[in-house]
């Protein structure tokens, strides 16, 4: 958070009516969800299981309750971000995709005192722009 | 020269040189006289020097050299080669294939030779105190047409035709002047046709100290010998008529051809190839998988549209991608005898290593199986032939007191059987004590008394692969460091392979081990738990089964069921993977029951209800989802769902 010429380009996605951001260049695509199949046992309780992506079986994770928020059933506007993972893609349950937005890296603030909590590592910070408060994912926290 | 074009190139096939100097030493050790044996590891390593020099891998054309002058020497029938000295040549090929490796990994080869260097010298002068008349090296001419003219003209008048090899002191100062005064003298008794090096070369003292000349003469062998003898600072001469050595060099061919009439009509077999990158051919499997599911999908709507022309249109295409999945399925298949047949020089070095007397037979080496697997299975057959050799074959001493021949033998054969194929490995050993088997499982709390008991002979034997069991009385250097069977057997499953062991006392054991032809086409039957789809491997299945909820019985909190007279555990899939459902399946008055193998046991799987039988492409569920319990992977069906395939080794215990 260096030069004050840094810009990002963030998708702009919503769980629980709050309002996220990620990387663009981490986001494969943006699919309206699929069919899911469980896999049981899975070993994060976050994992909803596992999707056909065009030909390759990928793991499906519910951002909801992964970041521990409420997550209610799946809507039509519910979204699966596919991002780019280790070595392979990672889908990502969210309620809905709103929005493409550049911010400015010196916009990015740290995360106020009072959301702080155990899940504070999957946030890089947060980022206001015009009314809206948006926070930043850290995905690799997410996906490790 | 663009090196890094060649260098996949040259390490592949130094790796392949290597292996066939292996394979041809431990052919040759067993009959050291065979010329064409020796011929063939010489040309290997003649190539594999060109090859380095080539690539300017100094120290690798150096060595190569050396062991080629060994081989020289055997080749011209003055050693026979003794076991020592197959003990040196061995090591040099390891040495070589070490230098190969670290090119590989990017090195250049390069390592301290000298020590071999010496070795190898020594075995060719050693060569030469043997026998009487010495040659160091002969070179074999070949006469061009007007040479081959002059020769048969000059034996018409009377001529004999020679090839003299003359070694020089190595302490000769002048060497061209010796040459010269060997050529000179000659000149009184007859005439110089051709040299080796080439007479230019020789002015130049551009050799080391031996030359070969074709020289033609009316004087007796002896008389030139003796001529050339007066000139000093020739150490030896070797003197060989011509019109013998064709003779000789007929029969030498004869012999090859009877020796080798069997890799004649092999290499008369072997096709136009062209090497092909694994990967490349790993994602013609991959697109192909997704053909495969594309074409399901296609196959369900066809029946859905009823359609007539699109239904047999998909027939067609049905047709085709069977032939298709045929043909790359084969492309990736390769015969066992690519791992097998690293295996004779470990038996070789381990046996010597343990004093014992091991001859080792190999069968089925032609048996193909897809290189997935092949990658797999080397390091633990190594394992299971390391414990027949440590655990299973006597001494000999204590072979010939139990009147038994005092080399022992170990078998390693391949075969398919459906759609699998076995890989055994077999000993004519002492056998395995199964009542001291028990008794240590018992000790280290494998098994309890009351299990030992009730188990059967199979059962007992099996324990061998127990996690954390270990049988070596002491720890040896081959075998018993830590590292047990349970590993090869766990290597083995993750293959989806089954392993089993047989024993008879004092008679020897026998390994076997089940391998699937390839892993990535399963065949599955897909059965309903509730709303969830999941895949079993035919390959597992036994039979499957309607069984009425009172032939169901309860033993320790476990329910069983009689099946063909043995009691088997049930397992209620809806339990074991937690599937989401309204009422228990417990209640239900007939259950669906697939019984599925593993090895010699059995288990009842319950589930909802059986669809079908199908051809899935086996899927893994990634890094993020390695350890899923009795799940080994996923596959896309006809609508594009994912069904997980279940592990039915992971379920019965």
């Amino acid at each position: 958070m260096t030069t004050d010429t840094a810009q990002w380009k963030i998708v702009i996605f919503e769980l629980q009516g709050e309002e996220y951001g990620l990387e663009v260049s981490r986001v494969q695509s943006i699919e309206r969800m699929l069919p899911l199949t469980r896999v049981p046992g899975a070993p994060r309780p976050d994992i909803a299981g596992v999707m056909n992506l065009r030909g390759k079986i990928t793991p499906v994770i519910d951002l909801r309750l992964c970041l521990g928020v409420e997550a209610p059933p799946y809507d039509k506007q519910t979204r699966i971000l596919v991002v780019v993972g280790n070595d392979s893609a990672v889908c990502l349950i969210v309620d809905r995709a709103n929005d493409l937005l550049n911010i400015n890296e010196t916009e990015i603030e740290e995360i106020p005192a009072a959301h702080e909590n155990e899940t504070y590592g999957f946030f890089q910070g947060v980022v206001k722009i015009d009314q809206r408060m948006i926070t930043l994912l850290e995905i690799d926290q997410v996906l490790q | 020269m663009a090196q890094s074009n060649y260098l996949q190139l040259f390490i592949d096939e130094g790796r392949e040189h290597v292996q066939n100097m292996n394979d041809r030493l431990l052919e040759l050790e067993k009959n050291p006289v065979a010329i064409p044996i020796i011929e063939e590891v010489f040309r290997s390593a003649h190539t594999l020097k060109g090859m380095a020099a080539a690539m300017e891998f100094q120290d690798l054309a150096t060595l190569t050299h050396a062991m080629e002058n060994v081989l020289d020497v055997l080749r011209n029938e003055t050693v026979i080669a003794t076991s020592e000295m197959f003990d040196h040549i061995f090591h040099s090929v390891d040495v070589v294939e070490e230098m190969i490796d670290d090119i590989a990994e990017g090195g250049n080869g390069s390592k301290d030779i000298d020590p071999y260097l010496v070795q190898l010298k020594t075995l060719t002068s050693e060569g030469e105190e043997e026998t009487a008349a010495t040659i160091e090296k002969t070179q074999l001419f070949s006469y061009d047409e007007f040479e081959q003219t002059v020769l048969d003209q000059s034996i018409e008048q009377g001529y004999t035709p020679y090839e003299i090899t003359i070694t020089l002191d190595e302490a000769t100062l002048l060497k061209a002047a010796r040459v010269h005064m060997a050529f000179n003298v000659l000149g009184d008794y007859g005439e110089v046709i051709k040299a080796s090096p080439p007479v230019e070369d020789l002015e130049e003292e551009n050799f080391d100290y031996t030359f070969t000349i074709a020289f033609i003469s009316k004087s007796s062998m002896e008389d030139l010998k003796a001529i050339l003898y007066k000139v000093s600072e020739i150490a030896s001469v070797h003197i060989e008529a011509i019109a013998d050595r064709h003779i000789q060099r007929e029969e030498k061919t004869q012999r090859k051809e009877e020796n080798d009439a069997k890799s004649v009509t092999d290499k008369k077999d072997t096709k136009r190839t062209i090497k092909v990158n694994v990967e490349r051919l790993d994602m013609l499997m991959n697109l192909f998988e997704e053909w495969i599911v594309d074409r399901g999908r296609l196959q369900r709507s066809a029946h859905e549209l009823q359609n007539q022309a699109l239904t047999e249109t998909v027939e067609r295409m049905s047709r085709i991608s069977a032939d298709l999945q045929t043909v790359i399925l084969n492309m990736r298949m390769m015969p066992v005898e690519n791992v097998f047949n690293r295996f004779p020089r470990m038996v070789r070095k381990v046996s010597k290593d343990l004093g014992k007397k091991v001859k080792m037979e190999i069968e089925g080496e032609k048996t193909e199986l897809d290189r997935s697997i092949i990658d797999e299975i080397g390091d633990p057959l190594v394992h299971l032939l390391r414990n027949s050799l440590d655990h299973g074959i006597e001494l000999p001493e204590e072979r010939m007191a139990a009147g038994k021949n005092k080399e022992g033998t170990v078998r390693l054969n391949a075969y398919h059987s459906g759609n699998h194929v076995y890989i055994q490995v077999s000993d004519d050993g002492a056998g395995i004590d199964k009542e001291k088997l028990v008794k240590k499982a018992v000790k280290q709390r494998i098994i309890t008394e009351e299990e030992a008991k009730t188990m059967t002979d199979a059962e007992k034997y099996h324990l061998l692969f127990s996690s954390g069991f270990s049988t070596a009385e002491e720890i040896t250097d081959v075998s018993g460091r830590g590292v047990g069977l349970d590993v090869v057997r766990r290597t083995f499953e993750s293959l989806g392979g089954v392993v089993t062991v047989d024993s008879k006392p004092g008679k020897g054991s026998v390994f076997s081990v089940q391998l699937p032809l390839t892993l990535s086409i399963i065949e599955v039957l897909l059965v309903q738990l509730e709303n969830e789809t999941y895949g079993i491997p035919i390959s597992a299945i036994t039979e499957t089964a309607i069984i009425p909820e009172a032939a169901v019985y309860k033993t320790y909190n476990q329910e069983v069921i009689e099946f063909r007279g043995n009691v088997i555990p049930l397992l209620f899939l809806h339990d074991v993977f937690q599937v989401p459902s309204a009422h228990s399946s417990h209640s239900e008055p007939f259950h669906s029951v697939v019984i599925a193998q593993k090895g010699d046991r059995y288990a009842g799987l319950v589930v909802d209800a059986f669809i079908g039988h199908h051809e899935v492409v086996l899927k893994s569920l990634g890094y993020f989802l390695q350890d899923v319990f009795a799940i080994s992977g996923a596959t896309v069906i006809g609508d594009g769902e994912v069904a997980l395939i279940i592990d039915t080794n992971a379920l019965i215990k």
